[in-house]
């Protein structure tokens, strides 16, 4: 497991795509952060991590785009399904270098809060509630990612699949707020949506029950994976 | 696509126990559970609220204000109209409970409190109270008291709390923003304020008069600063009435619309600027009356008013345009810590009063005072400041700059000397937003510790509670940050990813040669 996790990780820096990421990450989420914050003179978490959760969005299929897609177009995925290794640790340890890209890129925009601390009372409770909710979305979008990765060997097709479930994970909130008087049928909507669990965190919530949430979404996600690399491997 | 349906099928299919069913029933449970522990987690409260708790703690700023009464062995008691059970359990009282738990402790001696049920008219020893007696005034005006009221006792003066702005009750001592929604709780100034008020005999409180039927604004902040002060507050129609005499402060707060102008002469109708005018001359006893004007930079001209300041000395500056006549407003991109320039950290004038006014706010506070969006003045006729802009700032009209010389003076007084001997005072802030909920709460700016030492310093108040804690509700505005130093830093973010996108070209480009 390890070495397929140092083969993936690796593999981001050998081509564009690690970089890519890096670079439009950082430079976006700088930007987010200058205009909710210094030049609005506030030091509100909720709108920095409310924005990041849709550049997350979109930005994340980049990283998953190629995972398993590439192993199929450059039939490299055959000696994966032979490897001695299983087929779990093998999805895991993809996941796993997918995320630390991720996981490393919003830790560090984390720091820039720091910068906050002399001009006001930072509430790190608040902040860092936000960014542990970050992290959990992340991983269910990288969840996400891995899987639609699994099913295709065209990337592009994997990009936007993913970009196309995320969206809609993230719609259930808006669709639950259109439905007309239906109450569970909206509570049941909102209790599924990523973006009405995430308002929890923002409004200073820690809340177990979307930690679960988070957790058991990408769980899902990566059971799917390991089941469809399952079936391939047995046939 | 075809291939990738086809892969889909493989996360349902399979052998057996490990087929589909077994899938298609982790994501029902999964599902279910997820909408089960949401519906727990909404029923029971299993979150944790992270913001930090209040901290209520008493600052001990208000040691001063009470040495003389303690020393005379005085006493106040505070009353609450619920039970000592009922206040711990009340959403705005629970906070005033504390708070006059932690005067009782920091005073035993001096400070007592007292709790009445407020239906049954018993204290908590069985003793019935007189309530009644607490419905009007020390000046005969009505009062309502309700289960939410605070009564302060000393000897023969009382003064009563009662909410009128909300139905949560205890509304005065948090700080309300324009819409009534709490921004602060100060209720350590606000009952040192009233301890220090109950501590005075009636008639050594004056009152500040808001002169209205000119568009006039006033925040809720600026009027408890006010009564804190030691003024009843009320408002005055120059159009039909003089100033009152117990008039120890008028206050023009913002107009929108014009004073009157002159009267037909020989008609015997006293126009407001000669109301105010015999004021200044008259008002105080005789000793001079003192005015308050704020003015807002955005509204049209008022010629009568500002021709009224410029006879005494400050001319609000301003020039006549395609569109009419505009203000002067004055911008600084430098050291100003917004992104259009507009809110300006102010210094302190030198001169008497003006030193006078800096020494008594820094000993409080020793952070600058914000001003945002405010015109500029010029003096005359012995008229001073009492705060300037910094040395960067321009003078702005029209989008165009006027003026590049700065310091200009963006708060002024001046002093007028009338032939019965009494000397008129007013004080004139060209700024709207000086005086707003926001920069009254933070301590990050001086802006409230200004206010009391000008009232202190020249319009002599009662009382000027200050260095009193204060919760924050919204403790989200950043403080003292230039706009220079936050270019700087988002010209360094952008150097990160930049750095990074140069490096990750120069790893590529050698790898490719290789």
């Amino acid at each position: 497991m390890a070495a397929i996790f140092k083969r993936e990780l690796k593999g981001y820096f050998t081509g564009v795509i690690g970089y890519v990421f890096l670079v439009l990450y950082l430079a976006i989420a700088g930007v987010i952060f200058c205009y909710s914050t210094l030049f609005s003179m506030s030091s509100d978490v909720t709108t920095y991590y409310t924005l990041m959760l849709i550049i997350s969005g979109v930005m994340l299929p980049l990283l998953t785009m190629k995972s398993f897609s590439e192993e199929r177009k450059t039939k490299t995925e055959q000696l994966l399904l032979t490897a001695p290794v299983s087929i779990p640790a093998m999805v895991l340890a993809k996941l796993l270098a997918a995320y630390v890209m991720f996981a490393a890129a919003s830790l560090f925009t984390l720091a820039y809060f720091l910068i906050l601390i002399p001009y006001t009372q930072l509430q790190v409770a608040v902040l860092l509630g936000n960014e542990l909710a970050h992290l959990l979305v992340g991983f269910v979008f990288i969840a996400i990612g891995i899987f639609v990765s699994s099913l295709t060997e065209n990337q592009l097709s994997s990009a936007v699949g993913t970009i196309a479930i995320i969206l809609a994970f993230l719609g259930i909130g808006v669709i639950s707020s259109l439905l007309p008087s239906s109450y569970w049928l909206r509570y049941i909507f909102d209790s599924l949506s990523i973006f009405t669990r995430f308002q929890a965190f923002t409004a200073g919530y820690f809340d177990v029950a979307s930690i679960l949430y988070y957790v058991s979404v990408g769980a899902i996600f990566v059971w799917l994976t390991i089941r469809v690399y399952d079936r391939r491997r047995y046939n | 696509m075809n291939k990738m349906l086809e892969g889909l099928k493989g996360a349902f299919s399979g052998k057996g126990f490990e087929g589909n069913t077994i899938t298609a029933l982790v994501i029902a449970v999964t599902v279910v559970l997820n909408v089960l522990i949401y519906t727990l987690t909404s029923l029971f409260g299993w979150y944790i609220y992270s913001p930090e708790s209040a901290d209520l703690s008493l600052s001990g700023s208000t040691d001063e204000l009470f040495a003389e009464a303690i020393e005379d062995g005085e006493e106040v008691t505070v009353m609450f109209c619920l039970t000592e059970d009922a206040l711990k359990s009340h959403d705005t009282g629970a906070y005033v409970l504390e708070t006059a738990r932690g005067f009782a402790e920091r005073y035993p001696d001096f400070v007592k409190l007292k709790f009445v049920n407020y239906l049954t008219r018993r204290d908590e020893d069985g003793k019935l109270v007189d309530l009644a007696k607490y419905k009007t005034d020390m000046r005969g005006n009505e009062i309502a008291i309700y289960d939410s009221s605070v009564i302060f006792i000393s000897g023969e003066n009382y003064k009563v709390l009662t909410d009128v702005y909300t139905a949560a009750g205890f509304a005065d001592f948090y700080t309300l923003n324009s819409k009534y929604e709490v921004e602060a709780y100060n209720g350590e100034e606000v009952m040192a304020s009233m301890i220090s008020w109950v501590l005075k005999d009636d008639s050594e409180h004056k009152t500040a008069y808001f002169t209205e039927n000119h568009g006039e604004t006033v925040d809720v902040a600026f009027s408890n600063m006010l009564s804190c002060a030691g003024y009843y507050v009320n408002v005055v129609n120059l159009r039909k009435q003089p100033v009152p005499e117990d008039a120890g402060l008028v206050v023009i707060s913002n107009p929108r619309n014009d004073f009157e102008r002159a009267a037909l002469e020989g008609s015997g109708v006293r126009t407001e600027i000669e109301r105010l005018e015999a004021y200044l001359a008259e008002g105080n006893g005789g000793l001079g009356g003192s005015l308050y004007v704020s003015l807002d930079p955005y509204t049209r001209r008022l010629p009568v008013l500002e021709g009224f300041l410029f006879e005494h000395g400050i001319t609000v500056e301003g020039r006549d345009g395609e569109f009419g006549y505009s203000r002067d407003l004055v911008k600084d991109d430098t050291n100003g810590i917004s992104l259009d320039g507009l809110s300006i950290l102010a210094s302190y004038a030198e001169g008497e009063k003006a030193t006078l006014i800096a020494e008594s706010a820094k000993g409080a506070n020793s952070a600058s005072v914000l001003l945002a969006r405010t015109a500029r003045l010029t003096l005359s006729n012995g008229a001073k400041a009492l705060l300037y802009s910094s040395p960067t700032s321009v003078a702005m009209n029209s989008d165009e700059v006027v003026d590049s010389e700065g310091g200009y003076a963006v708060v002024a007084y001046s002093d007028t000397t009338y032939d019965g001997g009494g000397t008129g005072r007013i004080v004139v802030m060209p700024s709207v937003l000086t005086t707003t909920t926001d920069t009254l709460i933070t301590k990050g700016y001086a802006n409230k510790d200004f206010m009391y030492s000008v009232f202190e310093v020249l319009f002599d108040s009662l009382t000027s509670p200050r260095g009193a804690n204060v919760v924050l509700y919204n403790t989200k505005m950043l403080e003292n940050l230039p706009m220079g130093m936050s270019r700087t830093v988002f010209v360094c973010l952008m150097i990160i990813p930049a750095a990074l996108a140069v490096v990750g070209y120069v790893t590529l480009k050698r790898r490719a040669n290789r």
